[in-house]
């Protein structure tokens, strides 16, 4: 032992090997954490940190996101250790996040509830109450003006501001995936010509629904009365005044956007989960013990997911994260979980993450095809939830193209999408 | 937390002195350090009582290699402590992988320092209540960035903001958490 006294890294090394051998050797464990840090020591940079680089340039955020490059890591530690102000600064941050996470659910419904799609109902009774007062006046400027026509629905822009209505579906005869252009360049037409004649007013709606309006963009005006001679006189569907969709719409893209969180095991660890939780640290490669920290926080949070306690396995999702940035598991779980306790905006953002992995080594090792399209499919139920159709159409195309267990599924959302008869731009791929 | 200013002379006779057997200079360092360290700790560790943990096997070692002479170059006791520091919380998750034990909170809160746990409390609580003063917007913010992780550009992106916007807001809230929080500590 004495020989290896000038080299402290291969000494620790192979005192480690004999303490995972032999428990009893407390005594040479320490003396290794002794000779690890004096090795540490003698590596550390001249290289200094000023408190207006830490504290300017959000390092601390950095440090605390886990972020950081492991060199300036020591460097920030160092001067932490150092500076009492920059410390204070990092206590601030640090003590600032514990309070967050203590009400983070409160924090986080409060905040969702005010752009969710989820408070649709609320909203399209208001506007059945808003509509049903419309309606009888309605109905007779629309009689008036197209005597030839049967007394037509509400589906006409009369001078006057009232919300937009969504065109009638095409006849079931017309192909699927095929009626929804078609349904779009019709209505383009009858819009333009009512433009022509001066009688469309534009009307603003709330962002929140569809893609056009996620855009911010204002919706176009219903088509001509006379261009819906297929509705019966006695369908009158309800309008939500604040989302452009009738009631019956909005239940559907209700139902379509509810989600069925996907099964875990534990017994397929190795290689026979229904989703493999991930390769072992040696394919990872860089900072293994983070990586063997973050498996440890990974599978302690699958327990949580397993019993259905979300919130709980988001939160250790997220501090596996930390140590596994690049595992495609921890960000697909991560966003389910996010779904199921109704952040869909959260879940887009970690869902795409593990959607962006699908080049990297993590993605196929990790998951492969299977959670390539589950995390399409996923992303466009995210996407539902949050009323960005175009977006969900996209996902599903591409969850669709992925091949895998949701192909169905998924062709069947993506055909009940088009046949909703909102007004779903094609998707640009 | 103390403010102490540290200098390489300072180190050096703190170094020197607990070379010597002072148990005085231990206390001391154990004072001047303690509370650094227990940061740097819970930020690593993301768990309050694995950083108390952490904090004392760390003053421990670190304490036991300055008996031994074992740092030669004094000016570096930071280094010195924080590479002790890293390598300790890396085996603290390697053993706590390889074995899943639970720790025994009755030998650890042997440890703690009740005034301190007081101050950190009365903290937390404060900072609580700055922050339930904020905008939804702001405590978005907050929330995005320091629980999600997610960086100020990010944060722009989800809420429709300019990524100036963000970094203002969160730095207002922040200045004004300090400041709270300064005011605190003078007490």
């Amino acid at each position: 032992m004495a020989g290896k006294e000038s080299n402290p890294g291969e000494q620790a090394d192979a005192l480690r090997e004999a303490m995972e051998k032999s428990p009893e050797l407390r005594e040479a464990m320490d003396r290794v954490k002794e000779l690890e840090a004096a090795r540490e020591a003698s590596r550390a940079p001249t290289v200094r940190l000023d408190c207006v680089t830490v504290q300017g340039d959000e390092m601390i955020e950095e440090y605390l996101r886990g972020s950081m490059l492991p060199e300036a890591q020591d460097l920030l530690e160092v001067h932490i250790l150092e500076c009492g102000e920059c410390a204070r600064e990092l206590e601030v941050r640090l003590s600032s996040r514990e309070a967050l996470r203590a009400n983070e659910a409160e924090i986080r419904s409060r905040a969702v509830h005010k752009s969710s799609f989820w408070r649709w109902p609320s909203l399209a009774l208001a506007s059945i109450v808003l509509a049903a007062a419309m309606g009888t006046t309605y109905a007779v400027f629309v009689h008036r003006i197209n005597t030839n026509v049967p007394a037509p629905v509400a589906v006409a822009t009369p001078p006057a501001p009232v919300p937009s209505v969504v065109p009638p579906k095409e006849p079931e005869e017309a192909a699927p995936v095929a009626r929804a252009p078609e349904a779009n360049r019709k209505r383009t037409e009858a819009e333009t010509k009512l433009r022509q004649s001066g009688e469309a007013t534009t009307i603003e709606t709330p962002a929140s629904t569809t893609a056009e309006m996620q855009k911010g963009e204002t919706t176009e005006p219903g088509p001509l009365p006379d261009k819906q001679p297929e509705r019966q006189a006695n369908e009158k569907p309800t309008v939500t005044a604040s989302t452009g969709l009738t009631t019956e719409q909005g239940v559907e893209l209700f139902r379509m956007g509810q989600v069925r969180p996907p099964t875990y095991s534990f017994a397929g660890q190795a290689s026979g989960a229904k989703i493999p939780i991930g390769a072992g640290p040696e394919t990872y490669g860089g900072n293994k013990s983070g990586k063997e920290g973050g498996r440890v926080l990974f599978n302690e949070a699958m327990n949580e997911y397993v019993a259905g306690r979300y919130v709980e396995a988001a939160e250790g999702l997220r501090n596996a994260r930390r140590l596994e940035p690049t595992a495609a598991d921890v960000h697909f779980y991560l966003g389910i979980c996010e779904l199921m306790s109704s952040h869909p905006e959260a879940a887009i953002a970690s869902l795409q993450e593990a959607s962006t992995l699908e080049r990297s080594a993590d993605f196929r090792n990790s998951a492969g095809p299977q959670l390539k399209q589950w995390t399409h499919y996923y992303l466009a139920k995210a996407h539902i939830q949050t009323g960005n159709l175009q977006e969900a159409e996209a996902e599903l195309t591409k969850a669709v193209a992925a091949g895998g267990p949701l192909t169905s599924e998924a062709k069947k959302l993506l055909s009940n999408l088009e046949n909703l008869g909102v007004n779903i731009q094609p998707a640009q791929h | 937390m103390s403010d102490g200013a540290f200098d390489t002379t300072s180190y050096s006779l703190l170094v020197q002195r607990i070379q010597d057997g002072d148990s005085a200079a231990e206390s001391e360092f154990v004072t001047q350090f303690r509370p650094r360290v227990l940061l740097i700790a819970s930020a690593r560790m993301r768990d309050r009582e694995a950083a108390h943990d952490l904090t004392q096997d760390v003053l421990m070692a670190v304490l036991t290699g300055l008996r031994r002479g074992q740092l030669r170059e004094a000016e570096k006791l930071p280094a010195y402590v924080q590479g002790t520091l890293k390598n300790l919380a890396n085996n603290y998750l390697r053993a706590q992988q390889r074995r899943g034990e639970c720790r025994l909170d009755v030998v650890t809160e042997a440890w703690r320092n009740p005034v301190e746990e007081r101050e950190w409390e009365e903290r937390r609580r404060l900072i609580v209540e700055e922050i339930k003063q904020c905008s939804d917007i702001d405590q978005k913010i907050l929330l995005y960035g320091m629980v999600d992780g997610h960086s100020s550009e990010e944060i722009a992106k989800k809420l429709g903001l300019s990524h100036d916007a963000v970094r203002a807001r969160k730095s207002r809230v922040i200045r004004k958490i300090t400041e709270k929080f300064s005011s605190l500590s003078q007490k």
